[in-house]
């Protein structure tokens, strides 16, 4: 089964820290893709922007970022293959942004491809 | 640039995924719109996602796992899909997001991914 892992955090945050500890960050995320592409687990990831340069459109209405949605705003996510929920919990929790921000773990619909 | 839309689904819009008549219409529309991106050449990645309900969040503070029932956060309009395109401004990307069918009910967001020279979603 697919799970997609939304990584929230705090981007002002990230944005204010030290050049040094987000290189760490980043690195946390680097090996962490690299252990989920050795268990065959690796589907897709990226990191976003801060929501800032963001865009939200609704109906004819674009409004720009950041949106006022709470402290945390998305900051990437990765998709990943795994058997099922409690082993996507699993990688879940290895993600490095469960440890400074929330992963929310979400089933992807697989509509009959 | 590489953009991500997150397609933020009013909770009218699921409930369409439950409903048997009204199916064919909803799906229709996103499988229009995933072609329209498709022909146009900025189609780069996609995927409809389980309802919030589905959701789990998990954290750990010193050391300890919490899991938690979703989404995360706990809001009207949840993501219940995204795509990631290949489009030249973030303009073009804004017209695209206008055109999916989830920014009739709800919204949606257009997220820039920064080129920190890590892999591409292709």
């Amino acid at each position: 089964m697919k799970y997609v892992f939304l990584l929230y955090d705090d981007e002002d945050k990230w944005a204010a820290m030290p050049e040094s500890e987000q290189m760490s960050i980043i690195g946390a995320h680097m090996a962490y893709s690299e252990a989920l592409k050795s268990a065959s687990a690796y589907i897709a990831g990226d990191p976003l922007d801060h929501s800032r340069n963001a865009k939200r459109v609704r109906g004819a209405q674009v409004q720009g970022g950041p949106f006022a949605d709470g402290k945390e705003q998305l900051g990437g996510f990765y998709m990943i293959e795994a058997k099922n929920l409690d082993a996507a919990l699993d990688w879940a929790a290895r993600c490095p942004c469960a440890s400074y921000g929330y992963v929310e773990v979400r089933p992807v619909w697989n509509i009959g491809q | 640039m590489k953009i991500m839309l997150l397609a933020n689904e009013a909770p009218d819009d699921f409930a369409l995924r439950d409903n048997q008549e009204a199916f064919d219409g909803y799906m229709g529309g996103w499988y229009a719109y995933g072609e329209s991106l498709e022909k146009a050449g900025v189609f780069l990645q996609g995927a409809a996602l389980e309802p919030p309900s589905t959701a789990t969040v998990v954290s750990v503070r010193n050391g300890t796992r919490k899991v938690e029932d979703g989404p995360f956060p706990d809001a009207k309009e949840q993501l219940g899909g995204f795509f990631i395109i290949d489009v030249d401004n973030l303009a073009e990307a804004a017209g695209w997001a206008a055109k999916c069918p989830a920014a009739k009910a709800g919204c949606v967001d257009v997220r820039v991914i920064p080129d920190y020279g890590q892999e591409s979603a292709q």
